[in-house]
């Protein structure tokens, strides 16, 4: 009874000490899904989104308007394929690689079905709170971006 | 793509001082085009060609020297880029290797410049190379796999915020013939 008593406690220590989801094998990631379109006018910004300026940027901003489609919270595992559900009806996998010992995420993303004939891989290595934004593909008179950032 | 014409002393007459104008009111294209310029990609680019050619024969130098004569009709543009919180500063320089129908971003000591290139990928691509060494902070693009479609890569600039955002830009389908995608 001790020991399992001396168990839990040693748990619970290390629980406050390490975040679960920065602990290398596994993390959380920010998905939004976006919509860009051309509008006359000068365009709009949906407040939802929030605070982006990558939007206001090249190439993001040969779109003045964005529209907000999804932002959600996804859990990734080291080796192990995250599947979201696009609004585009495509598929996007996210597959955490590797973690490095300074906190570097190499992240494996594959978007398929929807339009797409063939599947596109994309796999990049970032900090947290680095976004990377992938799309382009055309989607409701515009384009559908996914922005990832991995949480800290 | 017009910047990297210019650098090849490839644009006369009005192309010619469309770019000078924009080198004179943009920072960002001269930076672009002092990298271009920079030996460090050609030797870099040198290099990679070498080893492809060890590796596979000269395919690889076809393909690669076609996708940057091809480059221009696509359209394609290259855009400055700065990557920050990269120790030392770095050259991006990228090499899109038409042959394995895959994009890479390779980075490299030496300098703040960048580039961005475009690639089109061609059907049934799927053999990928090992992805370059992470040398800091940033974003490291290791690999952009898009059949049949034009890829441009874009490192952002926020000076207001120590992280960094990149844009993988995944164009139109292209048609290959009645065979293509």
């Amino acid at each position: 009874m001790r020991a399992a008593l001396l168990l839990a406690g040693a748990a619970l220590a290390l629980s406050a000490v390490v975040p679960a989801h920065a602990s290398g094998s596994h993390t959380k990631a920010e998905l939004v899904v976006l919509l860009g379109t051309q509008a006359d006018g000068g365009g709009s910004i949906d407040p939802r989104i929030g605070d982006l300026p990558q939007l206001k940027t090249r190439p993001l901003s040969s779109y003045n308007t964005y529209r907000l489609l999804d932002r959600t919270t996804l859990d990734l595992e080291q080796g192990t394929p995250t599947n979201y559900s696009a609004p585009n009806g495509s598929t996007l996998a996210l597959k955490l690689k590797n973690v490095s010992t300074d906190h570097r995420y190499t992240v494996r993303e594959e978007i398929s079905g929807g339009i797409l004939r063939h599947p596109v891989h994309v796999e990049v290595t970032q900090s947290p709170n680095d976004s990377v934004f992938v799309g382009g593909l055309p989607y409701q008179g515009g384009a559908i971006f996914f922005g990832i950032k991995i949480l800290p | 793509m017009d910047l990297m014409a210019y650098a090849d002393g490839e644009l006369a007459g009005e192309d010619k001082a469309r770019v000078e104008a924009w080198l004179e009111t943009s920072e960002e294209a001269r930076r672009a085009l002092g990298a271009m310029e920079s030996p460090a990609v050609g030797e870099w680019l040198s290099r990679e060609m070498e080893a492809r050619a060890a590796r596979g024969g000269a395919d690889g130098i076809a393909d690669a020297v076609m996708l940057k004569a091809a480059a221009p009709e696509r359209g394609g543009k290259v855009v400055p880029m700065r990557r920050r919180g990269m120790v030392g500063g770095a050259i991006v320089g990228v090499l899109a290797l038409a042959a394995a129908g895959l994009l890479y971003v390779k980075t490299h000591d030496g300098g703040s410049k960048s580039l961005v290139a475009q690639a089109t990928t061609a059907p049934g691509a799927s053999t990928a190379p090992a992805a370059p060494e992470a040398e800091g902070a940033g974003i490291e693009v290791n690999e952009v796999e898009a059949p049949a479609r034009d890829v441009s890569v874009y490192y952002l600039d926020q000076p207001q915020s120590t992280n960094t955002s990149v844009v993988i830009w995944i164009g139109d389908e292209k048609q290959h013939g009645a065979g293509g995608n």
